[in-house]
C-alpha cells in the first residue's frame, strides 16, 4: 500500500495545532472551571447524624489552607441552628478517610459517617461499619478522643477495631481535628 | 413511504439522534447539548472544506476524527466553566455524545459528504428531534420517573416517528 506522507505530514500537524489551541483554551478557562462546584459534595443523610436537624447549609468560614477539614455545613431546624456538620480528611493506613462528623450545639458529637476511605478489605474497612461509626455518637466534643483496646463508657474515649489500629486512629485524628475547629472556632459563635 | 419522508428520516440522522438521547431527560439539557452538537458539526464541516478536494480520500475520515475530537474537547471546557448543571448531569456523556454523534452520522450518511448543507441539515434535524424528546420527557417524567429511564427514549422517540410518517404520509395524499 502506497503511504501518501504528505497528507500524513499534515495529519499530525493538525493534531499538533489541536492539542496546542486545546491546551490554550483550557489555560484561559481552567480558572472559571475551578469555581464550578461539580457535585463532588457527597450526599449526607442528615437524619441519621443529626436527627434534630432537617436542612443542610453551607457555611462560609475561613478555612486554613493546610487544614485537613473540608468544609463546615449548618445543621438547621427551619432558622433554628441545632450542630454542625464538619467534614474532613484523614490519612489512613492506605488511602485517604473521608469523614463528615455531626456535632451539637452543646458540643456532644451525634454521630460520624464515613464518606469515602479504600482501607484493606475485611479489616481496615470495617471502620465504616455502623458497629464502629455508632461508637462515636454521644461522645464529647469538648476534648480530644482517645482509642483505646477495651469497651469503652467514657466520654471522651472510643473502642478501636482490632487489626485495625491504624485505620480507627486515622478516624478518631479526623474526628479531633473537628472537635478542635468546633473549639476554636464554632463554639459560643452561635 | 414517501420520498419526502425519507429525506428527513435519513439513516444518518436517526442513528445520530439514538446515540444523542442521553441527552434528552429535559428540554434545557436537549437544547444546550444538541447546539454544542450543531457548533461541533458545523465548524467541522467547515474546515473539512479545506481538506475535502485535497487530501486523498481514504484520510479524510482520519482528518474528520480529528477535527471532531478537537472540537469536542474544546466544547467540553466551555460545558465545564459556563454549565456547570449539566455537567453534573451528563459528565461524561457529553464529549461521548459531542463526539459520536457526528461521526456516526458521518460513517452512516453517503461517502464523503463533508458539505456545509449536509452538517446544517443533520443539526437541524438533531435540534428538533431531540428538543421534542426532551420536551415529552421533560413533561411526562415529573410524574412518572419511568419515562426518565433510558429505554423510555426510544419508546418516545417510536411514537414521535409514527406520528410524523402519519402526517407525512397523509399530506402527500392530500
Amino acid at each position: 500500500m502506497k503511504v501518501d506522507f504528505k497528507w500524513t505530514a499534515i495529519l499530525i500537524g493538525l493534531i499538533v495545532v489541536c492539542s496546542v489551541a486545546t491546551g490554550a483554551v483550557h489555560g484561559t478557562l481552567e480558572d472559571t472551571i475551578a469555581q464550578n462546584d461539580f457535585g463532588t459534595e457527597e450526599e449526607i443523610d442528615i437524619t441519621e447524624l443529626l436527627p434534630e436537624a432537617s436542612s443542610l447549609k453551607k457555611l462560609d468560614m475561613d478555612i486554613p489552607e493546610d487544614s485537613d477539614i473540608q468544609s463546615i455545613q449548618g445543621a438547621y431546624d427551619g432558622d433554628e441552628l441545632k450542630g454542625y456538620i464538619i467534614k474532613t480528611d484523614s490519612e489512613g493506613a492506605y488511602s485517604t478517610i473521608s469523614i463528615a462528623i455531626a456535632i451539637t450545639n452543646e458540643g456532644e458529637i451525634s454521630g460520624i459517617e464515613i464518606l469515602s476511605q479504600n482501607e484493606t478489605e475485611g479489616l481496615g474497612d470495617e471502620i465504616a461499619d455502623d458497629e464502629f461509626t455508632s461508637r462515636f455518637k454521644s461522645k464529647t466534643a469538648k476534648t480530644p478522643l482517645t482509642l483505646v483496646d477495651d469497651e469503652t463508657s467514657a466520654k471522651d474515649e472510643v473502642q478501636g477495631l482490632s487489626g485495625a489500629t491504624i485505620s480507627a486512629q486515622a478516624v478518631v485524628d479526623g474526628v479531633n481535628t473537628a472537635i478542635e475547629f468546633f473549639n476554636t472556632q464554632l463554639e459560643g459563635g452561635n | 413511504m414517501s420520498t419526502h419522508k425519507n429525506k428527513i428520516f435519513n439513516t444518518s440522522l436517526l442513528a445520530a439522534i439514538c446515540t444523542g438521547f442521553v441527552a434528552t431527560t429535559s428540554l434545557k439539557v436537549a437544547l444546550s447539548m444538541s447546539i454544542a452538537v450543531t457548533i461541533v458539526l458545523i465548524i467541522t464541516n467547515l474546515i473539512m472544506n479545506l481538506f475535502k478536494n485535497r487530501a486523498p480520500n481514504s484520510m479524510l475520515l482520519l482528518f474528520y476524527m480529528v477535527l471532531t475530537a478537537f472540537m469536542t474537547g474544546i466544547m467540553y471546557l466551555i460545558f465545564q466553566a459556563y454549565l456547570p448543571d449539566i455537567v453534573n448531569e451528563l459528565g461524561i456523556y457529553i464529549p461521548v455524545v459531542l463526539f459520536s454523534v457526528p461521526l456516526i452520522s458521518q460513517i452512516f450518511s453517503d461517502k464523503g459528504n463533508y458539505s456545509i448543507t449536509n452538517a446544517l441539515t443533520t443539526s437541524i434535524g438533531f435540534i428538533l428531534v431531540i428538543c421534542c424528546i426532551g420536551i415529552i420527557r421533560g413533561i411526562l417524567g415529573k410524574n412518572n420517573t419511568a419515562i426518565l429511564e433510558p429505554p423510555a427514549a426510544f419508546i418516545v422517540t417510536g411514537i414521535l416517528l409514527a406520528i410524523l410518517t402519519g402526517i407525512f404520509n397523509k399530506k402527500k395524499t392530500v
